[in-house]
């Protein structure tokens, strides 16, 4: 246990040190266990870790749907998703936040990534937030924080990861991640009303419009719900598997992009350029924890912190909020998904050994997976790191991220609120896979 | 974008070769992607619609994800686009800042050199034996080569940048954009 903690404190000042995550994680897990097993074996160690990684069927599930969020947000299905809650909402003070936080739920629900979701959104929610006289600090934050969905309504790229470090069913995990991120958008909602309560100059309401026009809105949304009806459908009703979900989605997202006429041959290329780049960082990422995880395990991390808890007679509520808060600190200095990677090994034994609130061990699992990726979506858009807030103040250049993070207190603290209601309420999470698959 | 990736900032002009190599690597781990998705779509609409799955597709699914993975690994270290924290970048002395990306980009350069050789010796483990896929039985060695020489170039890549950052032709750039400027 010494060993994995010594470890752990290197590979943090490696990493402040701004070595890459990936190598500062592999470095250490090859010099830990070579050190607790020899380096012949931690050698052998990293080379099949390496080639079992980039040859794995299961992880096929990521570049594809990476590559689905990368046609999606090229494809402009979110200017009618954004046209739709507009001619819906927009009438209400704060309706064109409110507008915002929906077609960003919406968004989340056919891509898997946050700061797509955001950096996508910023482009066709913001100029019209502009004007009508929202104030910055609303605008921005309403788009940042409804990107943060885009991890937690399925697919999520991030769950798909969770699933299978711990062989935990995805299909359960994407069931399991919808009305919780409902309850996200609900809560955003709240946020938006509590800041116009205060200051309804920040969010004047616009022209209503009559139901003709909202009808003519709506239409304009039906590839979002039939892209989202294919991929989500076939997974819940188990006509493919997750990574075939995934292939069928990038493809029918490539359609709609083509159909569109959003599709350059240059624009095509960059598309898929970069969801392969993307592909190859995460798993690099991946491939780095898996090394560390190896070390931290042979060390015997996760059983000397399970003897830890129970001699020190802790309850399990205890050790979720503790768990809770080591996350919320790591999240402001890491970034999501490493985060996960580094810190899940750790966790998931401990957690799944002590048991909550009277959960099957399977239960827990999917219920864990969900509470991280909710704290991870916090982690995005708390200071310092909050790189949702990042992408916020690149795409739109005179406002500073300083006005973001400012905006976004409100929605931060609901997502608290969340937090703790998802903690204290595990059938938010685990009442729709109980209804799909039990 | 997943959610590990900094935000799409400016690409600096590189030179003739860089983007001649980039293209090269780009296009190979594109191209190898598309395939892929076009391949699950055929794989499943067969099966689903017209009674008749591609045989095999899982295996090439798995040598597809070698080469994707692979194809672009070098590129992407060489631009230094993997995930770092910065956020001490602001109080980090600016004079010792080269200097650390020299010795990072030497670290991270020997650590691909091991993984290239380690895989390396897995590859002619695998000719040796006749490793190969279970159905279409392709043979497993060669992937392995590929993926051994693309972290080979890696490493190449990796200490291109050590040298770069030692003749000072290299930036360092952050995920925020106030410390860019």
């Amino acid at each position: 246990m010494e060993a994995a903690l010594i470890g752990f404190a290197i590979l943090l000042v490696l990493v402040f040190l701004r070595m890459p995550i990936a190598f500062a994680m592999g470095l250490v897990g090859f010099a830990g266990f070579g050190f607790l097993s020899g380096f012949d074996p931690s050698l052998a160690m990293v080379g099949t870790l390496v080639s079992d990684t980039a040859l794995s069927y299961g992880l096929s599930v990521v570049p594809m749907f990476i590559l689905m969020g990368n046609f999606v947000a090229r494809a402009g299905l979110s200017s009618e998703l954004y046209d739709a809650s507009h001619a819906f909402l927009g009438h209400r003070r704060g309706g064109l936040s409110m507008a915002t936080i929906v077609a960003c739920g919406g968004f989340s629900a056919i891509c898997g990534s946050s700061l797509a979701t955001a950096a996508t959104m910023s482009k066709v929610a913001l100029p019209p937030m502009r004007q009508y006289g929202y104030a910055d600090t609303l605008a921005t934050a309403s788009i940042a924080a409804g990107g943060t969905l885009g991890i937690l309504i399925p697919p999520s790229v991030i769950l798909v990861i969770y699933g299978l470090m711990t062989e935990t069913s995805i299909r359960e995990l994407f069931a399991a991640g919808f009305l919780p991120g409902l309850l996200g958008i609900i809560l955003y909602l709240a946020a938006v009303k509590y800041v116009v309560w205060r200051d309804p100059s920040a969010g004047p309401a616009v022209p209503k419009r009559n139901w003709a026009e909202r009808m003519l809105a709506l239409k304009g949304v039906w590839g979002t719900l039939l892209l989202f009806a294919i991929v989500m459908g076939g997974i819940y009703g188990g006509a493919f598997t997750p990574t075939e979900a995934a292939g069928i989605g990038a493809g029918g997202a490539f359609l709609i992009a083509l159909f569109r006429g959003a599709l350059t041959w240059r624009i095509f290329y960059e598309v898929l350029a970069d969801s392969a780049r993307t592909s190859a960082i995460l798993f690099t990422v991946l491939i780095g924890a898996l090394i560390f995880s190896n070390f931290v395990n042979r060390a015997g991390l996760p059983d000397g912190l399970l003897a830890l808890v129970t001699g020190n007679d802790l309850s399990p509520l205890m050790v979720i909020m503790i768990i809770i808060g080591i996350y919320v600190v790591l999240g402001c200095v890491f970034e999501s998904l490493s985060m996960l990677l580094l810190t899940i090994p750790i966790f998931f034994p401990v957690v799944k050994e002590l048991g909550y609130a009277g959960l099957s061990p399977e239960q827990i699992l999917v219920w864990f997976g969900i509470v991280a990726v909710v704290v991870t979506e916090i982690s995005l858009i708390t200071p310092p790191v909050g790189l949702n807030v990042f992408v916020l103040s690149g795409v739109v250049k005179d406002v500073s991220t300083g006005t973001v993070f400012k905006g976004v207190t409100p929605f931060w603290c609901v997502d608290i609120i969340r937090l703790a209601i998802l903690v204290a309420i595990p059938a938010i999470s685990l009442y729709l896979p109980q209804l799909f698959y039990h | 974008m997943a959610d590990n990736v900094p935000p799409v900032t400016d690409t600096p002009p590189e030179s003739r070769s860089n983007r001649w190599f980039g293209w090269l690597t780009d296009g190979l781990s594109a191209f190898v992607l598309f395939a892929l998705m076009v391949m699950t779509c055929i794989d499943v609409f067969g099966r689903e619609v017209l009674g008749a799955p591609l045989d095999g597709a899982t295996e090439l699914t798995q040598l597809m994800m070698g080469v994707i993975v692979f194809a672009v690994l070098p590129v992407v270290s060489l631009r230094e686009e993997h995930v770092t924290v910065d956020l001490l970048d602001k109080w980090f002395p600016k004079r010792l800042a080269p200097p650390r990306q020299v010795i990072l980009n030497f670290l991270a350069s020997i650590m691909m050199a091991v993984v290239c050789w380690r895989v390396w010796v897995i590859g002619d483990f695998q000719m040796e034996y006749g490793d190969g896929t279970e159905f279409l039985r392709i043979p497993l060695g060669p992937i392995s080569y590929f993926i051994s020489i693309m972290s080979g170039i890696t490493a190449a890549a990796l200490f291109i940048n050590t040298i770069r950052h030692i003749t000072g032709r290299a930036e360092i750039r952050s995920h925020d954009p106030r410390l860019n400027q």
